[in-house]
């Protein structure tokens, strides 16, 4: 009897059921690590190695495939796809600080008129925005001001002339200050959403699934929880928390049981810190996007390598940059979101607009201040 | 030549601090509620009357408090005031004060303090270096126990904004003028969350939370019930301290030890992105500082990138701002690194070159460059500085100043060649001081007339626009001009254990939200 319970015993304990299989054994970093041919096979057969290289950096904008004729590879239409979420922010930012500068000025500039170029581009930006009694507030005083577009001084947005441009030619005007008889000199607040316009229309809505749609990209969100839905920034802390030491534990399990090959690609191209890194930048994407600024300012802060915070590279990507700012505008923190924008300064000229237009407000609100200085 | 003792102490004292580093992991483990953090120098005195560190503002943040602050929208919002209002001429204000307030020795709070600090600002007898923060105000009286009514030299928009200067105790201070050497500056009281407890002869300092405390939000309890400023002079060990738990917040990280931390799960990295750079100044009275063709020469034999990498990652600069300003001007192109231009200059400056180096009248080109001895990486950057320009002929001696002779020698006397050193500023990045011929903080001794009048017109500015195109002109001619050679502007971000939650740092002040956080 006893001989038989232990056997029993003992066989019970042999065929225990196998854990639950870990879904991060399901993402794109285990199968680059695991399957390095597999990683190597899909590389070439989507575009080239060139053109994820420049995937993989951040590089969006010369993100190049090398398919034949005129078919558009994965990577293109992925950064693509990326560059569209990078100018909607841009022009998020752009806007918030376009009509806080001009909703101020009364307050902090009473014995200026309102700038016309101002005026005009709060209306637009209003519009834009569908919030029509701003507009219709803006186009009052647009009236007043004598500013009138017509065919001899015809609208200058870009937004409103982009009917017969392609890409390349609505990105004629980044970087560079419009002019206009009306308005005068100004930095057009419609080019970013512009921009996302047609890189919306050039990228494809179906890719389909597979590892070329997952690589360099977020690790699947049921693999690490259920994020807070409040902007509660230690809830978001708990959460990020949570989400490193799960990764922690696993990246570590999976270097032991990586091939040589595997085990350079994951230190390499630091692919769990890229898909940290992105996952971090995905949710204070969906933060922002529902408001929740102090949490996205957050997450984007944990998404940085903060020891090379101010450049463009694998895990600091140009949307990181761009979300920081966004949420930094939006809680008050204007001079912070110029230093979130400085990277993207020399990398994507339509972001000069961006940055002059937060720095105007960033100088208008502290018009009544005093400033502080200290050595060392 | 290298006369700064320091490198000796440091090679001497690396054992023992290691040996230390166990001992305070193993015996000197914080208290519950307790943080300590490092500073790479003690504050020398605490009273906000004459701040002029970085180290001596948090410690203010810490014990005082205002009539209004920022809260966490950098609005201004009423601290010790309970309301303000503006004449409809804007030339005066009413500021009615919190009457639930007490001094940390129990003295109630009242108006006579806020007349009192006021007057202490503007007495030239005092010399404030906060005195320019009170120069709007033309008088400040009591109209009551806890009201009081200011006059403003020209009409305010938001007098609030600006009436965010530290508030002292009459009772304690009682005379003036106020003396910086005044026993307050070792006994200081205030009104803020944490009282001073003890100045320590390891040079720290410890802080307890203010029992008396009374919140403007109606939150009176601090999470956390004591506070140690430790110095830590060699910012090569502060990292090293965090790591090893015996000190709970680092305020700067040197940028080389920002990767270390970041992988470390029990530190969280925080962005303090103070508005700071790094300049090499010379003494614009001094010949031959005075002959602009001999600082382009210097300037021009100078290899900025090469003296910036081993210290870490950041931005070189043209001028007075970081690049992130938006006084920045980017039209502005850096001085080239030259040395055969440099060379033509000095030729052109009346020297000649000999075999051991360059001689104008009989005399050898040899600089002192001084450096306050606590100013992070300074040794590698003025060991480089000398490498290179001894190697293109000029002598240069290093002189490290403990915070007393910089202040006599460099501040008091202007006894100095070139000085090694790094300003700091809120957002507003005001350089009136520095640049201005009039300014309290113009250490270079610069006057130029153009640069006096765009700083004015900035000052005067209704028009955000117009303030940055004369900021950007100043940047521009004061670049021109050489009164320093601009180096660069570092990454900044604080560490703190992950024991310290909902944890907030103020872009420029640091602890200005402190009393919201709490220790696990």
């Amino acid at each position: 009897m006893i001989l038989f319970l232990t056997t029993i015993l003992f066989l019970g304990c042999r065929t225990a059921p196998p854990p639950p299989p870990d879904p991060l054994d399901a993402s794109w970093i285990a199968t680059v690590v695991r399957e390095p041919e597999r990683f190597a096979t899909t590389l070439e057969g989507n575009g080239g190695r060139e053109a994820w290289q420049a995937f993989h950096r951040s590089d969006w904008l010369n993100v190049q495939g090398t398919l034949a004729g005129s078919a558009v590879s994965v990577p293109e239409h992925r950064a693509r796809a990326e560059l569209a979420l990078l100018e909607r922010l841009l022009s998020r930012a752009q806007g918030d600080a376009l009509l806080a500068l001009a909703q101020g000025w009364a307050k902090h500039s009473p014995d200026q008129p309102v700038p016309k170029w101002l005026i005009a581009c709060a209306q637009r930006v209003a519009e834009l925005r569908s919030d029509a009694p701003a507009a219709e507030r803006w186009r009052a005083q647009a009236v007043a001001a004598g500013i009138v577009f017509d065919e001899t001084n015809p609208n200058p947005f870009v937004i409103d002339r982009m009917a017969e441009m392609d890409l390349d030619g609505v990105r004629v005007g980044a970087g560079t200050i419009g002019e206009n008889a009306a308005m005068g000199s100004f930095w057009d607040p419609t080019l970013p959403a512009a921009l996302e316009q047609r890189y919306t229309q050039v990228a494809s809505p179906a890719l389909g699934v597979g590892l070329p749609v997952d690589l360099f990209g977020p690790i699947v969100e049921a693999a690490l929880g259920t994020r807070p839905d409040t902007d509660d920034v230690e809830a978001c802390r708990a959460f990020t928390v949570g989400i490193d030491t799960r990764l922690d534990a696993w990246s570590a399990r999976l270097n032991e049981t990586a091939s040589p090959d595997g085990k350079a690609l994951l230190q390499d191209l630091q692919l769990v810190q890229v898909g940290r890194s992105r996952t971090l930048s995905a949710l204070a994407v969906d933060a922002v996007e529902h408001h929740r600024n102090s949490c996205a300012a957050f997450y984007a802060e944990q998404a940085l390598d903060q020891a090379s915070s101010r450049q463009i590279s694998p895990v600091n990507t140009p949307t990181v940059f761009a979300v920081l700012a966004v949420a930094n505008v939006e809680t008050g923190h204007v001079r912070e979101a110029l230093d979130a924008l400085s990277p993207l300064r020399g990398a994507f000229p339509e972001s000069i607009g961006v940055i002059e237009t937060i720095g105007d407000l960033a100088v208008q609100q502290g018009l009544e201040r005093t400033g502080l200085s200290r050595e060392n | 030549m290298l006369r700064s003792p320091s490198s000796r102490t440091n090679r001497l004292s690396r054992p023992i601090l290691i040996a230390a580093l166990g001992c305070v992991s193993l015996l000197g483990s914080a208290a519950a509620g307790q943080l300590r953090y490092a500073e790479d120098q003690a504050p020398a005195i605490v009273n906000p009357l004459f701040t002029t560190s970085m180290a001596e503002t948090r410690v203010s943040e810490l014990l005082f408090q205002a009539l209004y602050a920022d809260d966490h929208t950098l609005a201004s919002v009423p601290q010790l005031a309970e309301s303000g209002e503006l004449s409809t001429d804007r030339l005066h204000m009413t500021v009615r004060l919190r009457d639930n307030v007490t001094w940390q020795d129990g003295t109630p709070f009242t108006a006579k303090d806020v007349v009192y600090t006021v007057r202490a600002m503007k007495d030239p007898a005092t010399a404030s270096t906060e005195a320019g923060r009170a120069r709007f105000i033309s008088d400040c009286r009591e109209v009551g126990t806890h009201a009081v009514q200011f006059d403003f030299v020209r009409a305010e928009l938001r007098p609030e904004d600006k009436l965010t200067f530290k508030i002292l105790p009459a009772s304690a201070l009682q005379t003036l003028p106020v003396k910086r050497t005044d026993s307050f500056r070792k006994n200081p009281i205030g009104t803020g969350p944490w009282s001073l407890v003890k100045f320590n002869d390891d040079n720290s300092v410890s802080f307890a939370a203010n029992a008396g405390y009374r919140g403007s939000d109606g939150l009176d309890d601090v999470g956390i019930s004591q506070i140690t400023l430790k110095e830590v002079a060699d910012k090569n060990y502060q990292a090293k301290l965090l790591l090893y738990e015996s000190i709970d917040a680092l305020v700067r990280v040197l940028p080389r030890d920002l990767a270390m931390l970041q992988a470390n799960r029990k530190v969280e990295l925080y962005p303090y992105q103070t508005n700071s750079w790094w300049y090499a100044g010379f003494n614009l009275a001094r010949a031959p500082f005075s002959d602009p063709k001999v600082r382009q020469a210097i300037t021009e034999m100078l290899d900025v990138p090469n003296m910036l990498a081993p210290i870490g990652t950041g931005d070189l600069i043209t001028g007075p701002y970081v690049p992130s300003s938006p006084f920045y001007n980017h039209e502005t192109k850096p001085w080239p690194h030259d040395p055969n231009a440099a060379s033509a200059l000095l030729l052109s400056a009346g020297y000649q070159r000999d075999p051991d180096g360059w001689y104008k009248a009989g005399r050898k080109l040899s600089i002192t460059v001084s450096a306050h001895r606590a100013l992070e990486s300074a040794q590698e950057v003025t060991i480089n500085l000398q490498s290179q320009l001894q190697g293109q002929g000029i002598d240069v001696t290093i002189d490290f100043l403990d915070e007393a002779a910089w202040r006599q020698q460099v501040w008091t006397d202007r006894n100095y060649d070139v000085v090694l050193s790094q300003w700091t500023f809120d957002r507003n990045e005001d350089i009136r001081e520095q640049f201005h011929s009039t300014g309290s903080r113009n250490l270079m001794g610069l006057k130029d007339v153009e640069v006096d009048r765009l700083l004015d017109v900035a000052r005067d500015a209704s028009d955000p626009l117009a303030r940055k195109t004369a900021l950007r002109a100043t940047h521009q001619r004061i670049h021109d001009d050489l009164p320093m050679v601009f180096l660069w502007t570092l990454d900044s971000y604080a560490a703190l254990s992950t024991k310290v939650k909902a944890v907030s740092v103020h872009p420029f002040a640091f602890f200005t939200w402190a009393s919201e956080w709490q220790m696990q």
